[in-house]
């Protein structure tokens, strides 16, 4: 009879964590948004700290999401001076300063992505989060919402198989590859020199890849959140 | 003899125009630069200064609407850094209707500017020696070699390799109206202190990214075939 109801209040608590895990509207935002509920706590005990496992790996992304799109909004800026170069000329001392913020801002990005996934690699995945991904109609919804099949290929290729953690290390490494080459341009303002262009047209690729990327993968986990 | 003399000069302008448009590394930049490249003379073959003025021209409307619409994509990451904070910081309304005007403002002026390079370009004669390039240019190569996104970068070379660069100018027009458009729908709900839906934080920002790649592809092209000259 004790056995009953512990079991009765476990299948009670995993089903309040699976509607709170599907029901968090303000967590599919922007960038990646909304996959730290693919995550449960993987303890068995079904008790309340159970979402609070998965908003720690949802507080990571949405801090991870913040500094990127700092960095990115700094970017933007660089290439607006590199691209009116010849109308205003270059101020390089304000240029490394946008350059300093740029890399403060993408360096803790990936210190945040680190965490993040060394908490996803240690915590299980929510299996029915990861069945409904499984399940979910990728081709139809690339048409519907007239997506980039390329990028959405790649995104499609880690959710169909449900490797959450992949996405985050896919990220990482734009990261890092964002961060090396913004200090490649460092290195060449702080002699008061602008690099080739072609380093600014792989950053400029990169990042916009990468913000395309992480709102394909918020759009997915929207989706799902609507069609549960 | 002065027809000779007349065809001289001609042809040393013609020399002089084509070193000019095919050495100003100064252009090739982000957005579309260069495109100017692909407009030549007045139409009626009289190469002089003016032809090189009118090419200067259509490069400044582009740099020009470049460096606004970088502005406007500048605010739109910073709203959606604000709405991607908002679970851990709260919004600040008054802040991001600052931000939103910002964006809508850069954008029309980007617009506004792409509108007077349309005019422009649609009353210059195109460049054949150029327009014959972008025709023969080896577009598949290219996009592997420098593992182009193919979906955006075909859509450019539809364009160029039709010679149709003012229909890429106008690509991208269309572009700026449909961000206008979403970033007033976001202003719609945050002056009512209202979140805006996601929807169109995602498509503006998703706009706003295809336009920078399909801008940057098409310099990445000219750039090239400067290169290649």
């Amino acid at each position: 009879m004790k056995k009953n109801k512990k079991q009765l209040i476990f299948r009670v608590l995993i089903g309040s964590l699976i509607i709170i895990l599907l029901n968090l509207n303000g967590f599919a935002l922007i960038s990646n948004n909304g996959s730290g509920s693919g995550y449960d706590d993987g303890d068995g005990k079904g008790d309340v700290k159970d979402d609070g496992k998965s908003i720690t790996i949802e507080n990571y992304i949405i801090e991870g999401s913040g500094y990127y799109l700092n960095a990115n909004s700094y970017i933007q800026t660089i290439l607006k001076m590199v691209e009116l170069q010849y109308k205003q000329g270059i101020d390089f001392i304000e240029l490394n300063k946008v350059l300093d913020n740029a890399i403060f801002n993408i360096n803790n990005a990936i210190i945040t992505y680190d965490n993040l996934i060394k908490k996803a690699e240690n915590t299980p995945y929510n299996e029915y989060v990861i069945a409904l991904l499984k399940d979910f109609d990728y081709s139809n919804f690339l048409i519907e919402n007239g997506l980039n099949s390329v990028v959405f290929e790649e995104v499609e290729g880690y959710l169909q198989v449900g490797d959450i953690t992949g996405i985050y290390i896919s990220t990482y490494r734009k990261f890092t590859n964002i961060h090396e080459m913004l200090i490649f341009i460092k290195g060449e303002v702080s002699k008061d020199k602008l690099p080739g262009i072609s380093i600014f047209w792989r950053l400029n690729e990169t990042i916009a890849k990468s913000s395309i990327f992480g709102s394909y993968i918020a759009r997915v986990f929207y989706a799902l959140q609507k069609n549960k | 003899m002065r027809k000779n003399k007349k065809q001289l000069i001609l042809k040393t302008l013609i020399l002089c125009m084509t070193i000019f448009l095919f050495s100003a590394e100064a252009f090739s930049v982000i957005l579309t630069n260069r495109g100017g490249d692909a407009y030549g003379d007045d139409g009626g073959g009289n190469l002089n200064c003016m032809d090189i003025k009118e090419n200067s021209i259509i490069e400044g409307y582009i740099e020009e609407g470049g460096g606004y619409f970088l502005n406007a994509l500048s605010n739109i990451i910073t709203i959606s850094n604000r709405i991607e904070m908002s679970n851990l910081q709260g919004i600040d309304y008054e802040e991001l209707k600052k931000i939103v005007d910002s964006a809508l403002n850069n954008i029309r002026n980007a617009k506004y500017t792409y509108y007077l390079l349309i005019q422009t370009a649609l009353y210059t004669p195109y460049d054949q020696e150029v327009i014959t390039k972008l025709k023969i240019f080896k577009y598949q190569a290219f996009m592997t070699k420098h593992s182009l996104n193919s979906v955006i970068f075909k859509e450019v070379e539809g364009y160029l390799m039709n010679g149709d660069i003012t229909g890429t100018f106008i690509r991208i027009y269309n572009s700026f109206i449909k961000i206008e458009i979403l970033l007033l729908s976001i202003k719609y709900e945050v002056v009512l202190n209202k979140m805006p839906s996601l929807p169109a934080i995602w498509e503006v920002n998703e706009e706003a990214s295809n336009t920078l790649y399909f801008g940057q592809y098409i310099t990445r092209v000219f750039y090239a075939l400067q290169k290649n000259k």
